[in-house]
């Protein structure tokens, strides 16, 4: 007999024991070759899973693996004709003889996840959907040079283009992802987002969509039938997990099997903890310290202090960058060469960056009228001191940590540096409106280039553009112009070379840092290469070997499928 | 009762509705206005991004009315409103009711569940301390409660993870449920909802049982003292009879407390939902802010003053129920 007092507690063990034996496996050994489940934990979760709503990694991440280009970009990321891209949506293409139009013909046996065939009625209509302004598109700029898509027959899909570009067959695949015309007809484009494939998407990538839980997860599973190949692996889960800690923790403790990226504290743990290892690739992003040119009393002036070339030089020279990256970044980031990442750039080893010379700082300085007077640490010329202030978007741990180190290194040289930390909305309104003197920027960068442009070029002063510190170079866009115009990839590469060196001789910014993007990965699975055009490119060919799967591999799934 | 005392209780009541809705509405219409004079939009460029022109924001801010007069814009979303239309999340890219059918019952059954506990634990503790005031058992409990009282709720949720869920492996770090919570049978999947309610429970229910067992020391402390609580001793009422009797008396402090609690819970549960990963209203509020999502905030705050409102009501209506001297005569 059992004493009363015990009782309580040995019927709620019975009640335990019998709940979890409820949920053991009778797990039969999985030799399949293709097999697994993977859980991704997301930084953040999705608005929306529709290509053209599509904007941060994390929604990027899915709708990528469930939706095709009609081709991918190599791994060279070469964006000039049709070099080294590979087949998916579009089994060949053709050019017109004036380079006018491209002709994709449809893989015959593309089918969206839902059965229906994918046909050229499919492209024609997302194009639409991507380049009508009502759509909120992120993309629809991307697509300015095409002019419209036309279907000969249901196989056939021409894009007609307004001009001759070395990038028109890289704008007509890379920005557009195809998506189902047939569950997209009649669609308000002002309510784009509401229709339900924004929430539960049909592709014909070889992940199709299962389920979205609010808040919760996403799932995906591989497509059996896909007209590329099975996915490697079963099943892919993807539950936000908006706390970075907490996003950590889910990797270390196995609950998550990726997560990317990692930040330096964290790869320290992710080293120590057995089951997890790290796997990098480079972000594509830059930061920097960005100067104003301009005053911003009056746009029509140079600025006070930074208006003059050799001030920027100066404060270039004074700033050990190589220390800033290292003790912010340590091994997951490198200097910045320039306004592109290296990646992009065939020949950085020949651009010549300005020295880390204190001495030559001062003596710069010196020489151009700034000068330290007996009761003042800072210079001053004509009565105007050499002050700054830095605006620091609140949200950026790692560009705060940065500014801070500038501010110090700066000092050196007599410049007095004010830090003033700004939420990113009332950051951008002031940058915007170019009532600043620097501020720490960051831009992120695509195979294209274009951001050279946007960013950079006299013609992305004011209005449309975002060259918010007013630096204009004749040489600069001329060479920009050749990088982006020119067919000879040869020419490009030494225009490109030519354009960087000439913005960084006359330094519109100090080039800070290129990040890179550390992930950490159950060491069970086998990921191949992680491309640089972002770590979910290579999903489907991640594989976990039998016998390295788990329960977890195996629950819920039927007889292999 | 008489016809007269029963009117003055309707009027009274209805005149704490009409505060209520008041409230409701002075506090949506401050949050749309400020949300509107911040820097920044909806349609504002992120940070690091340049591929969407100027023209093109232009024209997505007319397509969702953000180019019209203030005025106009408060009008319309006043008429929505009171339609029950709260508009569209710029953010989430829904309607702001399908978001709010989401996340709000989360957000509710984590306060309910933690409100629920601590006043429960924290009445009975602090209850217990006030009858043995100064006792070893009490300063013990005082300091832990103190301790707990102190700490903020994230830096609190994050000892949590690191201590249940990174040394001990008991719970699992964030969600409501587990990634393959639907291949689980029922039990299991019990017992895996249960699992990941547990920190976020357990770390708002410290800190509000620490709350109400120091509110309930003290009130317990002084209803001891007082000449009715003497005189139930004199008349030899057992000591149960005589605690039960002081008890009620030091309710009616803790009760105001619970009202107060109410909406400082909604603002605790923004930390624990974001460290645990919950996905209730007080997190997704945040990142609202941020985004500029007018239309979710000012939802947001229209559905946390109601609550505040609701839980100052429900106070009331408690403290009249422990507390006859405080009744309409």
């Amino acid at each position: 007999m059992i004493a009363p007092r015990f009782l309580g507690s040995s019927v709620l063990l019975t009640i335990s024991a019998l709940l979890i034996g409820c949920g053991r496996d009778s797990a039969p050994t999985d030799t399949r070759e293709q097999g697994g489940t993977v859980v991704i934990a997301l930084s953040a979760e999705p608005a929306s899973l529709l290509p053209p709503l599509v904007g941060s990694d994390h929604e990027q991440a899915i709708t990528e693996v469930v939706y095709d280009r009609l081709a991918d970009i190599g791994a060279a990321l070469n964006t000039v004709g049709d070099a080294g891209f590979t087949p998916r949506l579009a089994s060949r293409w053709t050019w017109a003889a004036d380079s006018m139009s491209i002709a994709f013909t449809m893989h015959p046996d593309a089918r969206w996840h839902d059965g229906t065939p994918a046909t050229s009625s499919d492209v024609q209509r997302s194009f639409v959907l991507y380049t009508d302004p009502r759509a909120e598109s992120r993309n629809a700029q991307l697509l300015t040079n095409i002019d419209s898509v036309s279907t000969p027959d249901a196989q056939t899909a021409t894009f007609w283009f307004k001009r001759r570009s070395p990038q028109q067959f890289y704008d007509a695949v890379h920005h557009l992802f195809v998506m189902p015309a047939h569950l997209l007809v009649d669609v308000d484009l002002a309510q784009l987002a509401t229709v339900p494939l924004a929430r539960a998407p049909v592709g014909t990538g070889r992940f199709a969509f299962v389920g979205w839980t609010s808040g919760q997860r996403i799932e995906l599973r591989a497509d059996s039938g896909n007209y590329r190949g099975r996915a490697m692996l079963d099943r892919v889960y993807f539950v936000p997990t908006p706390d970075f800690g907490a996003a950590t923790v889910k990797l270390f403790t196995g609950e998550a099997d990726f997560f990317s990226p990692l930040n330096r504290e964290s790869l320290q743990q992710a080293a120590r903890t057995p089951g997890v290892r790290v796997w990098s690739y480079p972000a594509l992003r830059y930061l920097h310290l960005a100067f104003n040119l301009r005053d911003p009393a009056n746009r029509a002036r140079p600025h006070p202090v930074l208006g003059d070339v050799a001030v920027r030089r100066a404060l270039a020279m004074a700033t050990n960058r190589e220390r800033i990256v290292r003790t912010v970044y340590d091994s997951i980031g490198s200097v910045a060469i320039g306004p592109a990442p290296r990646v992009f750039v065939p020949d950085d080893s020949l651009l010549r960056q300005i020295p880390y010379d204190v001495s030559a700082a001062r003596t710069l300085l010196d020489s151009a009228g700034w000068v330290l007077s007996s009761s003042d640490s800072v210079r001053s010329r004509a009565g105007v001191r050499l002050r700054l202030e830095i605006l620091v978007p609140s949200v950026s741990v790692n560009r705060d940590r940065m500014a801070v180190l500038l501010q110090d290194q700066l000092r050196l040289i007599g410049a007095e540096v004010v830090l003033q930390r700004l939420e990113p909305n009332a950051l951008i309104k002031l940058t915007k409106a170019g009532k600043f003197d620097a501020w720490m920027g960051g831009w992120n960068t695509s195979p294209g280039l274009v951001g050279l442009r946007q960013v950079w070029s006299t013609r992305a002063i004011g209005g449309e553009g975002d060259n918010t510190g007013g630096y204009s170079s004749n040489v600069f866009d001329a060479n920009v112009d050749s990088v982006l115009t020119s067919f000879d990839p040869s020419v490009a590469r030494r225009a490109l070379n030519r354009a960087l060196q000439t913005i960084v001789d006359d330094a519109p910014a100090i080039w800070l840092v290129e990040e890179v993007s550390p992930s950490g990965m159950s060491s069970r699975i086998e990921p191949g290469v992680l491309p640089a055009t972002g770590w979910w490119h290579a999903l489907p060919e991640w594989r976990i070997p039998p016998a390295l799967r788990n329960d977890r591999d195996r629950a819920g799934l039927g007889p292999a499928n | 009762m008489t016809g007269r005392a029963r009117r003055t209780r309707w009027s009274r009541m209805i005149g704490r509705l009409l505060q209520a809705v008041l409230v409701v509405w002075a506090a949506s219409t401050a949050t749309f206005v400020l949300l509107r004079a911040a820097p920044g939009d909806p349609y504002t460029t992120s940070l690091d991004g340049f591929d969407i022109p100027d023209s093109t924001r232009a024209l997505w801010r007319t397509q969702r009315g953000l180019d019209q007069p203030l005025s106009t814009q408060y009008v319309l979303w006043l008429r929505n409103a009171a339609r029950g239309d709260l508009g569209y999340s710029s953010m989430l890219k829904r309607p702001v009711r399908d978001v709010m059918r989401d996340v709000l019952p989360r957000t509710l059954l984590l306060m309910g569940l933690a409100l629920g506990t601590s006043m429960l634990l924290g009445m009975a503790i602090g209850a217990w301390q006030g009858t043995r005031e100064n006792s070893t058992g009490d300063q013990w409990i005082s300091t832990a409660s103190m301790i707990a009282y102190s700490l903020p709720e994230f830096w609190l949720a994050l000892l949590m993870l690191q201590l249940f869920v990174q040394w001990l492996g008991w719970f699992p770090a964030t969600g409501m449920v587990d990634a393959m919570h639907d291949t689980m049978p029922f039990g299991q999947q019990l017992l895996d909802r249960l699992a990941h309610l547990a920190l976020p429970w357990l770390t708002l229910s410290l800190v509000g049982t620490a709350w109400f067992a120091r509110f309930q020391r003290s009130s317990m402390i002084d209803a001891w003292r007082e000449p009715h609580v003497r005189t139930a001793r004199a008349k030899g009422l057992s000591e149960r009879g005589v605690r039960q009797h002081a008890w009620r008396t030091a309710l009616v402090p803790v009760i105001t407390l619970f009202g107060l609690l109410f909406p400082a819970l909604l603002g605790g549960a923004v930390f624990v939902e974001r460290v645990f990963g919950w996905p209730g209203m007080g997190y997704t509020t945040i990142l609202a802010v941020g985004a500029r999502d007018y239309e979710f905030v000012t939802a947001a705050v229209v559905v946390g003053s109601a609550m505040t409102a609701f839980g100052s009501l429900l106070a009331d209506g408690l403290q009249q129920l422990a507390d006859p001297r405080t009744r309409v005569p």
